[in-house]
């Protein structure tokens, strides 16, 4: 395996917010084209692109950029989502700190596309000097007239707002995004109406990831065929990895799509694991995704594979556990995590997460019996069943896979009272 | 609306496009259980209770937010679904302080019946620990209790709040584990934005919210339901009493959602303040003053007095020297009652009622207009108008449920909100336009504004040339009104003259709505004739969502009118001077009638300072306290001969009484109120009368009969069987019809379903009339002694005198007495401070009220509210006259304030 730069290409190469560095390596080439092109030849070509976002859902780029196109009147917003509050997840902040031109490009060819005058970086609360970065971007752009009226000598005016987040895990869905940049209590709100139809102050918005954003250029800049040849079937392009857990080697790697296997991408670039002893679970998706084990972890890194094997790709947050640790152990970490980061929202997951978080701490303190597991797969059942957004159909997933695939770690820890 | 066909648990359903899965169920019988819908908020999603399965689709939905579409088949429960319920009740179960055993909402209970469906068990995630005790932001509010360890966080109450009432006065604050419903920083509920409607407290589906007062005052399955209109204002809501059978009071007052005209929404007269009808002040036997001093008699010394002094005054000084003053309060057959026995019994035309104070010039203004001098429209009609256009009505204030309807039509279907008002009044918020016009020149403004229309031909020729008749003589008096004139006269810019101009005209349907800011000036029936102007240049009468909508006041006004409370019409409007109708009447109640029209409310009072009226019967009025330039009213009162009274409380008049018959209360009987939109609605009688109080109709019967001219009902629909035979605008009605929904006037005959909106086709009168309307200067005008405009008018807690709202602790915490509102710069000026005692004084009298320093109103103008008998407005206000429809000039006088020297 080996690593591709191709969004990364030009991290550690200037120092931002320095424009000249950016412009010297090809930077602009994309957004010049694009305003040739004109926004409708812009969302074919992501569309043609295949490009998928990066935040953890997974949704094709070019069709929501063309909902909120399709909105021909009025104020649209767009929304760079920089959160990145997963577990286990910090790959945004490579992009944002290291070549911060390239996803403020992404910006603009977005807001361009969709016909978005006034958009928003909306950075995690404890990335100060990134944050501290992008208000010199900003200011660096509107000198170089790339934010502000006219873009570029083009008809094109963007304006960004570089706002800091709450520093809360649920701010980083998009609707509890958008909540709380209209100064409203960060809680997400029922679906539909989706952001692209009434997203930020009831208009049109388009919500994306870093890495998606910063994708874009890219497509633009390489060409779709280009682009297209690298990946797999389905799902072209790089993505970038959160490597992190029991590995020697943590760090953010952009690979090819599927050039791989989880277990050697484990192996080649965290260096094995730390303690040397063999893996007992890899969660490949982030916190919130579900264990993978045994043979699973030869499934390739795409998402479909990993699907397949059993969890999902999410934020592509690859995080390593090596035998020695108890699931109940690694279970009551996350959720200790989780536990306080349900928007309040709906009924099960509000509650759900305190009931499991004390469950959790019951089991692992040896007070469990067989009716507490009973209840965590059925309130971990009832809240991925039926809750309003991501963290509550997600944040159970770990601890119901953790009761399938260790149901004796959790045995063990209910026999130390009965025993 | 398309109709899609669907299935839900196997059976074929039709239901319009965009209804929901919930809502469609429901329509079939099948509840799907919900904690967080209600039909009038926007679904939240919130409780996850209302989940289905949708054949083709991954997972499961929330049925609460999806609409039907052609040909799903929807599963609204199986195993795996019941557990998922079972599962997440448990948990709200887990987080709620399960007190059925001593909780008011026990039985009426979505959450416990739903723990019972799905037989959750309320311990099994463990029972929640009690937050510590501290005051939320109810706990020092007189109307709501606010319990967070129940609270469920659905967030009903914070949406009804804000997305019906629009007061968002509620907002949950708090993090994770401690999130409560609270107001903006915590204040207390009765100093915040709310308006106390008690929404939340009806929506509420657990025992999170209640009445304070009810607590522990009985379940509702201990309590029995009553069915009634509500007593205050003209909208007519139909509420539900929940009284205890043991005590026979009332407890708390609920609305069932569905129901019209308010669909479950009420404000907080309707809720909160039924405290009157319970008072120990009330009347419980009849009273006759001896030597300046009231001694209780029994009913047949009070009637035998009664009688003896009228039929004495009649003999020495004639039938016309006796009057009586009906009651907008009473019921229509009360009303009925009343007015034969002053025509047929006395044999005067003298009767009147409160209408001539407030909407006296709508009734003469619109029937020269149109024919019929009532609301054109309904009232759920204003939500869907394209324009709402307000002139002279605080509506939220005077008629707070039709100001739902108002807010609703601009948030929720884009209707253009047009507000012309002195004074920044709520809605102003929500308008596309506000402009201020100086009280007393409408006619400027609305000349001005069809100068515009004319001159943009923006006007409906087809509807003017095929329905209506001199356009002609209305245009030349136009012509030189130009919005420049009208600025110099209202102080609206002329540019905001040609867009209001605009926004009116251009609209679909547009519709008017105008209440006393437009009635009560001498140029009362000018303004009314004006406004019908507009509508008729426009094309906006006769059809829906249009017309010209005066807001009647009092519960039953629209009513008291109806059935000839008036001195120049019988029952249904029909002359007294008509001799054929005079013949007609003569024969229905066997006794010769007068030709003669009779006095009018003020004329009555001006009468007796002649000597021309000796005896005057009141029939729950108030003048004492309602009527302009109180001093010279009070005089009357004291000096006619004889003065009956016949009240549920010892009233401000009846203390110049000669007898007091005490009376029942609307909630102590059967009958009917008739509401502003014209529509006949059930009073049901609710509790047992206190003491030996009576039904007014009844208690006139037997004056009647005593007097000679026997009359006798066996209950109140009797009367209403007899209405229908002498009205033809009541013609179909009966008890029978209008048992569940009430019926819209005209309703000729039993097989008409009641009209919705007038006019359509053709005009009452046959053809719209055009009246050109010049403008003329109020009766009095600011001068260097008295510098201010005074305006009176209402405010959303007081009703009329104040003597039933003001028993309601509710509303004494949020207004306990009366104020003056003066602009900040005027303030500033007299070194007057917000809340400071001041002094106003007019040619007729001085008050003493407290400083409301503001910049809702604009400078020069004052603003009283007129309820408060410590500071009463109408010492203040002018009697000068309407000369058509003989309405006095509330709205406008010339006043002085002053800081008082020192502190009183
Ligand atoms: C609880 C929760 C947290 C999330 N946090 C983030 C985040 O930190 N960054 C992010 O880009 N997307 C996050 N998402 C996903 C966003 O809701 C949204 O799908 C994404 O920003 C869309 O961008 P994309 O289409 O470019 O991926 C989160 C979702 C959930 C449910
Ligand atoms: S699932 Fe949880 S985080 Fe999402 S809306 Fe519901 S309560 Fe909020
Ligand atoms: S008080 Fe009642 S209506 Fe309001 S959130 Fe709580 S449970 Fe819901
Ligand atoms: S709006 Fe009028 S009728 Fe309705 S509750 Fe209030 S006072 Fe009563
Ligand atoms: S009723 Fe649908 S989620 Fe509560």
């Amino acid at each position: 395996m080996k690593e591709i730069k191709l969004l990364t290409r030009r991290v550690g190469t200037y120092e931002p917010p320095d424009l000249k560095g950016y412009e010297a390596q090809g930077g602009l080439v994309a957004l010049k084209k694009a305003l040739a092109m004109g926004p409708e030849s812009v969302i074919d070509e992501i569309k043609r692109a295949g490009l998928v976002g990066r935040g953890g859902a997974g949704f094709p780029t070019g069709p929501k950029w063309a909902m909120v196109a399709g909105e021909k009147q009025g104020q649209k917003y767009l929304i760079c989502n920089a959160e990145e509050g997963e577990v286990g997840t910090f790959k945004d902040k490579v992009l944002l700190d290291g070549d911060p031109w390239l996803v403020l490009e992404g910006i603009l060819i977005g807001a361009f596309a969709v016909g978005a005058e006034k958009t928003y970086i909306y950075i995690n609360g404890e990335y100060d000097q990134t944050i501290e970065l992008w208000d010199r971007l900003v200011v660096e752009a509107r000198k170089a007239g790339l934010l502000g009226d006219d873009i570029l000598g083009s008809k094109l005016s963007v304006d960004l707002q570089v706002v800091k987040s709450k520093g809360l895990y649920i701010t980083g869905e998009e609707l509890a995004l958008i909540s709380s940049l209209e100064m409203r209590r960060a809680a997400s709100r029922l679906k539909p109406p989706y952001p692209t139809e009434k997203g930020l102050f009831g208009r049109p918005t388009v919500v994306n990831n870093v890495e998606t954003l910063a994708n874009v250029p890219v497509i633009l800049a390489e060409g779709v065929e280009a682009y297209r040849r690298l990946g797999v079937e389905g799902e072209p392009g790089t993505r970038l990895f959160s490597l992190s857990g029991d590995v020697k080697k943590s760090g953010v790697y952009e690979l090819e799509i599927g050039s791989g296997t989880l277990a050697e991408f484990i192996e080649e670039f965290g260096g094995g694991t730390a303690g040397g002893r063999p893996i007992k679970a890899v969660q490949p998706g982030g916190g919130t995704s579900r264990f993978l084990a045994g043979d699973s972890l030869k499934c390739k890194l795409t998402a479909r594979a990993i699907l397949q094997a059993g969890s999902g790709i999410g934020t592509a947050g690859v995080i390593v556990y090596e035998e020695g640790k108890s699931a109940v152990d690694i279970v009551k970490g996350l959720i200790e995590f989780y536990g306080f980061e349900s928007c309040g929202r709906c009924a099960p997951c509000r509650i759900g997460v305190v009931r499991i978080k004390e469950i959790i701490d019951k089991v692992f303190g040896g007070e469990g019996t067989d009716e507490d597991l009973e209840q965590l797969r059925q309130i971990g059942k009832a809240c991925v069943a039926v809750s309003t957004c991501g963290m509550g159909q997600a944040f159970p997933l770990p601890v119901l896979s953790a009761l399938e695939l260790f149901p004796q770690d959790f045995e063990a820890a209910i026999e130390k009272v009965s025993a | 609306m398309k109709e899609v066909c669907f299935n839900i648990d196997g059976t074929k359903v039709t239901a319009p496009e965009g209804t929901t899965i919930l809502e469609a169920a429901k329509g079939v019988g099948i509840d799907i259980p919900n904690l967080c819908y209600d039909s009038r908020v926007e679904p939240a999603g919130t409780c996850r209770m209302c989940v289905v399965q949708i054949e083709g689709r991954p997972g499961l939905t929330i049925s609460c937010n999806t609409p039907v579409a052609e040909g799903m088949e929807v599963c609204t429960e199986n195993a795996e679904i019941a557990a998922i319920r079972r599962t997440v009740l448990e948990l709200i179960l887990s987080d709620h302080r399960v007190a059925c055993t001593s909780c008011d909402k026990d039985g009426a209970c979505r959450l416990q019946d739903y723990a019972y469906r799905y037989q959750a068990d309320e311990g099994r995630f463990g029972l929640p620990e009690r937050r510590p005790v501290k005051p939320n932001y109810a706990t020092n509010s007189e109307g709501i209790l606010y319990d967070p360890d129940k609270c469920i966080l659905c967030g009903l109450c914070v949406r009804y709040c804000e997305e019906v009432q629009k007061a968002e006065a509620l907002t949950f604050a708090g993090r994770l584990g401690q999130i409560e419903v609270s107001t903006a920083f915590g204040m207390d509920l009765h100093e915040s934005t709310c308006v106390l409607c008690g929404g939340c407290v009806e929506i509420c589906p657990a025992g999170s919210m209640l009445d304070r007062a009810a607590i522990g005052k009985g379940r509702e399955k201990d309590l029995t339901r009553t069915r009634t209109t509500c007593a205050y204002c003209g909208v007519g809501c139909q509420l539900d009493l929940l009284t205890d059978p043991k005590t026979g009071r009332i407890v708390k007052v609920t609305s069932e959602v569905g129901c019209i005209p308010n669909n479950g929404n009420m404000c907080v007269k309707g809720k909160f303040a039924m405290d009157f009808v319970g008072s120990d002040k009330r009347l419980t036997t009849p009273l006759i003053k001896r030597n300046g001093k009231f001694e209780e008699a029994t009913w047949e010394e009070a009637i035998e007095f009664v009688a003896e002094r009228l039929k004495q005054i009649r003999s020495e000084f004639g039938a016309e020297s006796i009057a009586g003053l009906s009651s907008a309060k009473c019921t229509n057959e009360d009303n009925y009652v009343f007015q034969k026995f002053i025509r047929a019994c006395i044999g005067t035309n003298n009767v009147d009622h409160c209408a001539r104070l407030c909407h006296a010039s709508t009734v003469a203004g619109l029937a020269r207009a149109f024919g019929s001098g009532a609301m054109t429209n309904s009232i759920d009609e204003i939500k869907d108008a394209g324009c709402i256009f307000i002139i002279g009505s605080n509506t939220t204030e005077a008629h707070p449920v039709i100001g739902l309807y108002v807010k609703e039509g601009v948030m929720k279907n884009g209707a253009e909100l047009l507000v012309a008002d002195p004074r920044r009044i709520d809605l102003a918020r929500f308008a596309k336009l506000y402009i201020a016009q100086k009280p007393g020149t409408d006619v400027a403004l609305i000349n001005a504004m069809m100068n515009v229309i004319i001159s943009e031909e923006i006007y409906d020729k087809d509807f003017i040339s095929e329905r209506t008749e001199d356009f002609e003589k209305l245009k030349p008096i136009l012509k030189d009104f130009t919005p420049e004139k009208a600025e110099a006269i209202t102080t609206i810019p002329a540019e905001k003259i040609r867009a209001a101009a605009r926004i009116y005209a251009k609209a679909d349907t547009a519709s008017i709505i105008y209440s006393m800011g437009i009635t009560q000036h001498t140029t009362g029936t000018d303004n009314v004739l004006s406004l019908a102007n507009l509508a008729m240049l426009t094309g906006n009468v006769g059809k829906a969502s249009a017309g010209v909508n005066p807001l009647r006041g009092q519960n039953n006004v629209q009513g008291a009118c109806d059935l000839g409370a008036l001195p120049n019409v019988y029952p249904g409007y029909q002359s007294v001077e008509d001799s054929q109708l005079q013949t007609k009447f003569e024969s229905a109640w066997e006794q010769k009638l007068s030709g003669r029209k009779g006095l009018t409310v003020v004329e009555m009072m001006h009468a007796i300072e002649e000597d021309k009226i000796k005896a005057l019967y009141i029939m729950g009025e108030n003048p004492a306290l309602s009527d302009p330039n109180l001093n010279r009213t009070r005089k009357s009162l004291e000096k006619v001969d004889f003065l009956v009274s016949q009240d549920i409380f010892l009233s401000e008049t009846a203390e110049y009484a000669d007898v007091v018959l005490p009376s029942v209360c609307f909630a102590e009987k059967d009958g009917t109120f008739t509401n502003t939109e014209r529509r006949v609605q059930r009073v049901r009688k609710a509790v047992t009368p206190p003491g030996q109080a009576q039904s007014d109709w009844e208690i006139i019967c037997e004056v009647a009969t005593k007097m000679g001219y026997p009359m006798a009902y066996g209950g109140a629909d009797e009367i209403m069987d007899e209405i229908a035979t002498v009205t033809p605008i009541y013609g179909g009605m009966s008890f029978e019809r209008i048992d569940k929904v009430g019926l819209q006037w005209p309703c000729p005959d039993k097989e008409h379903p009641g009209t919705r909106f007038l006019h359509e086709g053709t005009f009452k009168r046959g053809k719209g009339k055009f009246h050109p309307v010049e403008y003329k200067n109020p009766d009095e005008l600011p001068d260097e002694n008295y510098p201010f405009v005074l305006t009176t008018g209402r405010q959303l807690y007081q009703f009329h005198t104040g003597t039933m709202t003001r028993k309601s602790p509710v509303i004494n915490q949020v207004s306990p007495t009366g104020y003056v509102e003066i602009h900040t710069d005027d303030a500033a000026g007299l070194e007057i401070s917000n809340g400071e005692k001041v002094e106003v004084i007019t040619r007729r009298g001085k008050v003493t009220t407290l400083a409301r320093v503001t910049g809702n109103i604009e400078k020069g103008w004052l603003f009283m509210p007129f309820h408060f008998r410590e500071g009463p407005a109408n010492m203040l206000t002018n009697d000068a006259l309407d000369p058509t429809a003989k309405i006095p000039e509330f709205k406008v006088c010339a006043a002085a304030v002053n800081k008082m020297k020192q502190p009183v």
